[in-house]
């Protein structure tokens, strides 16, 4: 099984959008996937039309460490779901009661990995803990960035916090997010930023109305606009990811 | 967790409107995809997966490419694997997709096309009243596909009812809806109806022999009967062999050239002695012809094994004799697939078979050819098995050492006696005798075996240094794993001694004699 993490230390950039298109797309190829909504705020969960509740919260998740009871199918064939909790607040706190607490994650995964191909986790907008568990278990980190100076600073904030953590074969893949080319600023920093970051993706997603009508229509991208520029934009993004997994 | 799947018949297109009907009082129906596929049926030549308890299936739909591995009559999916083409063995499939279980069950057998067929399927989504989906249900319309793409017979319609994980419980009622609209269980599995309609069943390939001799039919007839399914056996596995996919084609080719020259070595004065010289010359040309051939296919098998005898930092110089072994055996099947497509063997392939197949003379001059087989083969049993007695009390490794191939003649030609007329005597005794017999004449085959890959080791040093094509690590590594081989078979030939006292032992003898020893 291979674990796909989106993550950024700043809100509102489109980490869930992006765990619930790209684990839409893998399914759809075939791929056996499960996304876990690990953001208490459990939009991922509002997405795909599932309860953002587990029965006993997180404490009972990690007491038991099984994750078979919690998964719940979605509408799209192959794709799981394990939904948010509000108890994932405290969850950063759970872990550091373990030996080994930046692994946790990687442990209660391990069950699954007979059973999906794909793990999807939708991280919370923070530094703690529990992202710290999701860098070590990740195969590929991907971090939406937004082209705007304050989405630049948390990127670079990001990478300094890493650089104090040599340990992690952590493979990141930084792309731009909701980028409106109408704007001055975000075709500057487009075409600038990669110079200074050559590891920032080549493709991007636009900002475009049919993504946020995700909330309304209560599912991803594909099963309401497949051909529009955002769609075939993930789609770009996936094919990406999918080779650097292979 | 795997998925659960249940399915039922469906008789007719009024039987499916009905029960579509009866759902819809219930649950909010909605057609949710249909899809055509084409779906090759896989397993390796000789049944694993199937013997496992699993079928593994091979779809391809649109652009869209997946093996479906499940198990026999779709109670459980285990996974989809999507993929870029059809696998030949399991482990072209990426690691990460693959799963260990198969692999292992299949390694290292390739996975053939048992079985085509073209299916139709209407997927439909149900949802509760909230309008949460809790599971699907898809009809199924599935024919047998011939190999120029035309389509055979259909197969009874299906409907498969599977929940979606997490809604388990909900979708028990959904089960009790097709439970009283009076559906039967679907029956055989797909895969079995399929075949059957080819007059083929799962598990059709074996090296077992399917005969019914009777104890006082003539040995001519009798050793007539199991020749010719030997040698049929022979040509079955042939285009495995010539198409290269997999070693098992040629072992089991071999152990039924084999069981043959067992057998004639024993129909002195029951067949012609003319023609069962011939026969006998014939069969001594054709294991020489694709013996290579064998002892490469052994080598690379174990090469990973023996690189492991020698020190960690020396077996990577062992890769120039895996490439060497590799070329070798190219040429050794290009040698095979010429032998096949030769005149003089198709000769003798024709000449076998008009023999085997023509009547026997109502009488004949030959001694034993009108005695009952019982008779003939019980008298053959136990002079073999008397011949094996005098090794008894002897310094066995050290004979070992000097005539191997001569104890492991005579234990294959009585394991291949007791196997072949088995059917003959007391259901049982025989397979007693025969497990017994067996594990002495496998360990006495692993010692042949690597007695011929040591020799054939010797001489690959040999024709690679007088080649100059390698270097002077290699010629070491080379040199230290040919010592450590030879150490190992010295070991094996000492505990062969053990071994031998079980089949020659008091219990073992007395068994013998009274099943053998009176004809």
């Amino acid at each position: 099984m291979k674990i796909i993490g989106t993550y950024n230390i700043k809100g509102g950039v489109g980490k869930t959008a992006t765990a619930v298109n790209l684990a839409c797309l893998a399914a759809m190829e075939g791929y056996k996937t499960l996304i876990w909504d690990l953001d208490p705020q459990g939009a991922a969960s509002f997405y795909y039309r599932i309860k953002p509740k587990i029965k006993g919260g997180s404490d009972k998740l990690l007491a038991e460490r099984n994750l078979d009871n919690v998964i719940k199918g979605t509408d799209i064939p192959n794709l799981d779901l394990i939904p948010a909790d509000f108890s994932y607040r405290n969850m950063d706190v759970q872990f550091s009661e373990y030996k080994k607490p930046a692994k946790q994650l990687m442990k209660l995964l391990r069950p699954l990995s007979e059973e999906y191909h794909l793990l999807f986790i939708d991280c919370p907008p923070n530094i703690t803990l529990v992202s710290e568990n999701v860098f070590y278990a990740a195969d590929v980190l991907m971090v939406p960035i937004i082209p705007t100076p304050l989405s630049i600073r948390t990127h670079q904030q990001l990478l300094r916090h890493l650089k104090h953590k040599p340990m992690l074969k952590l493979n990141m893949m930084p792309f731009f997010s909701m980028v409106d080319r109408r704007k001055k600023l975000h075709r500057q920093i487009v075409a600038e930023l990669p110079k200074r970051y050559p590891d920032i993706s080549p493709h991007m997603i636009p900002y475009a109305s049919q993504v946020e009508l995700m909330g309304v229509r209560r599912a991803p991208l594909f099963t309401y606009a497949a051909t529009t520029p955002a769609a075939k934009a993930y789609i770009g993004l996936w094919q990406a990811v999918k080779q650097s997994i292979k | 967790m795997h998925r659960h799947q249940r399915n039922w018949l469906l008789e007719d297109e009024t039987q499916l409107h009905d029960f579509l009907n009866s759902l819809r009082d219930q649950y909010d129906l909605s057609e949710s995809g249909q899809s055509a596929q084409r779906i090759s049926y896989l397993d390796t030549f000789d049944w694993r997966i199937w013997r496992k308890g699993d079928v593994l299936e091979y779809h391809e739909f649109n652009r869209q490419k997946k093996l479906v591995w499940r198990s026999i009559d779709h109670e459980k999916i285990y996974m989809e694997i999507p993929v870029d083409e059809c696998p030949e063995f399991i482990n072209d499939i990426p690691d990460w997709l693959m799963p260990d279980v198969l692999y292992e069950a299949t390694r290292p057998r390739a996975v053939v096309e048992q079985v085509l067929s073209r299916s139709q399927s209407q997927v439909y989504g149900l949802r509760d009243t909230k309008g949460k989906m809790i599971g699907r249900i898809m009809i199924v319309h599935e024919n047998q596909r011939h190999n120029n793409n035309r389509l055979g017979s259909a197969l009874p319609m299906r409907l498969y009812a599977e929940p979606m994980r997490g809604y388990e419980k909900a979708f028990e009622k959904v089960k009790q809806v097709i439970d009283q609209s009076g559906l039967k269980a679907y029956g055989k599995d797909p895969l079995v109806q399929l075949l059957r309609l080819d007059d083929r069943s799962p598990c059709d390939y074996s090296t077992r022999l399917r005969l019914k001799l009777n104890p006082e039919q003539r040995a001519d007839e009798a050793s007539r009967q199991i020749m010719l399914q030997l040698i049929q056996m022979m040509q079955l596995n042939e285009y495995g062999i010539r198409d290269d996919i997999d070693t098992e084609f040629l072992r089991d080719y071999r152990s039924a050239l084999h069981r043959v020259h067992s057998l004639l070595g024993q129909l002195k004065h029951v067949i012609p002695e003319d023609t069962r010289q011939r026969f006998e010359d014939d069969l001594v040309w054709l294991d020489a012809e694709t013996s290579r051939l064998f002892e490469l296919n052994n080598w690379l098998l174990d090469f990973e094994q023996y690189r492991g005898l020698i020190a960690d930092d020396e077996q990577l110089y062992l890769d120039e004799l895996h490439g060497w072994l590799r070329t070798q055996r190219h040429a050794a099947l290009m040698s095979v697939v010429r032998l096949f497509a030769s005149d003089k063997y198709q000769k003798f392939m024709k000449r076998w078979r008009v023999f085997l197949e023509c009547e026997i003379p109502e009488h004949s001059v030959l001694r034993w050819a009108e005695q009952p087989v019982h008779k003939v083969t019980g008298r053959r049993i136990w002079k073999t098995y008397q011949a094996l007695l005098d090794y008894k009390g002897k310094d066995l490794p050290r004979l070992l050492q000097i005539d191997l191939a001569r104890m492991d003649q005579l234990t294959a030609t009585l394991s291949d006696l007791l196997t072949l007329f088995s059917m003959l005597y007391p259901h049982g005794k025989a397979i007693d005798m025969i497990r017994e017999l067996r594990i002495f004449s496998d360990a006495l085959g692993t010692c042949v075996a690597s007695q011929r890959q040591i020799q054939l080791l010797r001489s690959l040093i040999r024709e690679m240094k007088e080649g100059g094509i390698t270097q002077k690590k290699t010629e070491a590594a080379m040199d230290e794993l040919l010592n450590c081989m030879l150490d190992h078979q010295s070991d094996r030939l000492r505990n062969m001694k053990t071994l031998f006292l079980d089949i020659t032992g008091d219990d073992m003898h007395k068994r013998f004699k009274k099943m053998y020893g009176k004809s």
